[in-house]
């Protein structure tokens, strides 16, 4: 019994971790420029690729491999950002939103034709050996997952709070008509924004594909899952969306262990949507969209 | 103006005088007329194709050799593009317009089902390359299928765990259609078998760890463990299951059955079990083995002309076309007696097992056409 416990609860922390990167890049980017991202999940995806692509197949070093990878996939968000959303443009939420979607299939079918259909994966960090505790067998990945994903949370925090450049960047996102008299210059923040969110998509990938590999089509359902969890914390707050990640593996893990593994995605869902329903905001009261709404309509 | 209506005019005369040239040559030989429904373009292009590139391959040879009864082979290839109102449109312009002998196609299950309303009521005789065995559960008039089905693999697999002895097993497969098929075949046939299920869970195809599910199993009474799911599904649920380092037996259903599989589960995948057709064995089958010739020929001539290895997809096409080619040559073209002499098959042996088909079957194939493999060192060898 405390050794299934303990193993959902790794297997909770372990693919929370992967939703709450993907939850806090889908809340920066609402927070930089007040709409959806569904082509989160691609950075992810693009992420695990090319690194599986680098440091699989043609086996260079880690410490060419990572930054190579990171800077392909944040160079592609800003192409995304630059060729299809345009922060400031007077285009309307759903339109962009849309775009988003269009985006990320073409990511997804971009990624078919430079790769394949095939699942790819690359070695572990630390190799495959599971570690026994309480009962239940860890991968070592798994530590990977988890702490890299504290320390990226733990930075992000750090850097919208305590230095000029972050500070200016919340500045551009709560009031950018203000932002923008004082000085700051808005599309540059949102612009980073977007860079900052792939970077953390790119991580993700690259972290979590040796435990649960990548093909061109996963981006999409990560999205998915991220954007829940962005939902349930409370839309752009970091720390809500973190939060939220965990929660939905905790609900789907426990409930595959305690209840029935058909049923976990039921139990996830009857869990959001009550939540939702007494608190719209979410857990962390962030900005709901009928906000996000008016402050468009303020910058127009 | 002028100059355009004069081309016209022209094309109009040239358009007639191919019909004209045609129709004589339709009075020296009427060619067969064999419909080819196929998924050719899209993702799923690889299935269509390798079906295709078969039958030409037995087309040309057949061709060359003079035809049958004197009377070349013509195939009309369409494209599915895996939708089943497109397989449903190509079928009835195959019996419409193009008035066709027989049918050779479609490539897959959810195309098969919409299709088989049409072939039986327009009496087409029909062979089907796609697997599910509700193309002929029930038995339908005009419609006969090569690969092995659910059933008989399942069965395959289920009598080689009361071989080794397993009377208790834990059931896992994924909630889609791959899953369903699977899942409903082991609970209807385990009891056959002396095999109780005492665990049945659910996952889906999009589960990134499935260890919560696994660390179930681990503490129930099962002796083996049954995976029914496809695509990266039983890459993670292969993982998980060394990560938790449960050493019962696996055995995954055939949708796993291939390298893809072996590449990204690695040395992982050593002793994992899945029963399947002969095909992916091919050499490596006993020297008795009335597939192996079979397969080894198919391979053979596929390889010389195309210069790649051909997949099961084309195999179950190729036995389709050789059975129906086989029973025009002994009942000719008209349709009944085509029909019945497809029925009659008997003993044909093809590179998915020995086909005989009766009123009752018209899947033709019995236990002996599935073996199990066992994966070692990154390959599919046979298990014992």
């Amino acid at each position: 019994m405390l050794g299934e416990i303990v193993q959902a609860s790794f297997s909770a922390l372990t693919v929370g971790s992967l939703y709450a990167l993907v939850a806090v890049g889908v809340a920066l980017i609402f927070n930089a420029a007040n709409f959806i991202n569904f082509a989160q999940g691609e950075f992810v995806m693009l992420g695990g690729m090319i690194m599986a692509s680098l440091y699989g197949d043609m086996a260079w070093p880690l410490v060419l491999a990572l930054p190579v990878t990171i800077l392909i996939v944040v160079a592609v968000g800003f192409a995304l950002m630059k060729v299809s959303i345009r922060p400031g443009s007077s285009r309307s939420v759903v339109a962009v939103l849309i775009v988003t979607i269009g985006a990320s299939m073409f990511l997804s079918g971009v990624a078919r034709q430079v790769w394949d259909a095939d699942i790819h994966r690359f070695p572990a960090f630390s190799g495959d050996q599971p570690i026994a505790f309480a009962g239940a067998a860890i991968a070592p990945q798994s530590l990977w997952i988890i702490g890299v994903t504290v320390l990226a949370v733990a930075c992000v925090t750090l850097f919208f709070h305590m230095t000029v450049l972050g500070k200016a960047m919340r500045a551009a996102s709560v009031d950018p008509v203000a932002a923008g008299l004082m000085g700051i210059n808005v599309p540059l923040m949102a612009a980073l924004s977007f860079g900052l969110s792939a970077l953390l998509g790119a991580v993700a990938g690259i972290v979590a594909t040796p435990l649960i590999m990548v093909d061109y089509a996963g981006g999409m359902l990560l999205a998915i899952k991220g954007l829940s969890a962005a939902m349930l914390g409370g839309m752009g707050s970091v720390i809500g969306a973190a939060i939220g990640g965990l929660l939905i593996a905790g609900l789907e893990s426990f409930s595959a262990a305690f209840v029935a593994s058909s049923l976990k995605e039921v139990v996830t869902f009857l869990v959001i949507i009550n939540v939702l329903l007494f608190l719209p905001r979410g857990l962390m009261g962030g900005r709901d969209s009928e906000n996000a709404a008016q402050d468009t309509n303020l910058e127009d | 103006m002028n100059g355009h209506g004069k081309r016209r005019l022209g094309a109009v005369l040239s358009l007639f005088g191919a019909m004209v040239l045609g129709a004589g040559a339709a009075l020296a030989a009427d060619p067969i007329r064999i419909g080819a429904p196929l998924i050719l373009s899209g993702t799923g292009a690889f299935v269509g194709s390798a079906s295709k590139n078969a039958m030409e391959m037995v087309g040309e040879r057949v061709n060359a050799a003079g035809g049958i009864g004197g009377r070349k082979i013509e195939f009309l290839f369409y494209d599915t593009e895996a939708k089943p109102d497109v397989a449903v449109r190509m079928v009835k312009r195959l019996i419409e317009s193009d008035n066709v002998t027989a049918i050779v196609g479609v490539s897959s299950s959810w195309e098969a089902l919409p299709v088989l309303p049409i072939v039986e009521k327009a009496e087409v005789p029909t062979l089907i390359p796609a697997s599910t065995d509700q193309i002929v559960e029930p038995v339908r008039k005009w419609v006969f299928k090569t690969p092995a089905g659910d059933r008989i693999v399942v069965a395959k697999m289920l009598d080689h765990m009361r071989a080794k002895g397993i009377k208790k097993m834990a059931l896992v497969s994924t909630q889609d259609g791959y899953g369903n098929g699977g899942r409903e075949q082991v609970l209807k046939q385990a009891k056959d078998f002396g095999i109780e299920v005492v665990f049945d869970d659910r996952y889906t195809m999009e589960d990134t760890d499935v260890t919560p599910m696994l660390a179930k199993i681990k503490r129930s009474e099962a002796k083996a463990v049954v995976n029914w799911s496809a695509n990266r599904a039983p890459v993670v649920m292969t993982l998980n299951y060394r990560q938790l380092g449960i050493d019962l037996p696996l055995y995954h259903g055939h949708g796993a059955l291939s390298d893809g599989y072996l590449k990204a589960v690695g040395d992982k995948a050593d002793g994992v079990m899945i029963s399947g057709v002969k095909f992916q064995a091919g050499a490596s089958l006993p020297d008795g083995d009335p597939q192996k010739k079979a397969i080894g020929d198919f391979v053979a001539a596929y390889k010389a002309k195309y210069g790649a290895e051909p997949n099961q997809f084309g195999s179950a096409a190729y036995d389709a076309l050789n059975i129906l080619l086989s029973a025009i040559a002994k009942a000719g073209t008209d349709k009944v007696k085509l029909r019945d002499a497809i029925e009659a098959t008997a003993g044909h042996v093809g590179t998915g097992g020995t086909y005989n088909y009766s009123a009752a079957d018209h899947a033709g194939l019995k236990l002996d056409a599935v073996v199990v493999y066992k994966a070692e060192g990154g390959a599919w060898k046979l298990a014992n």
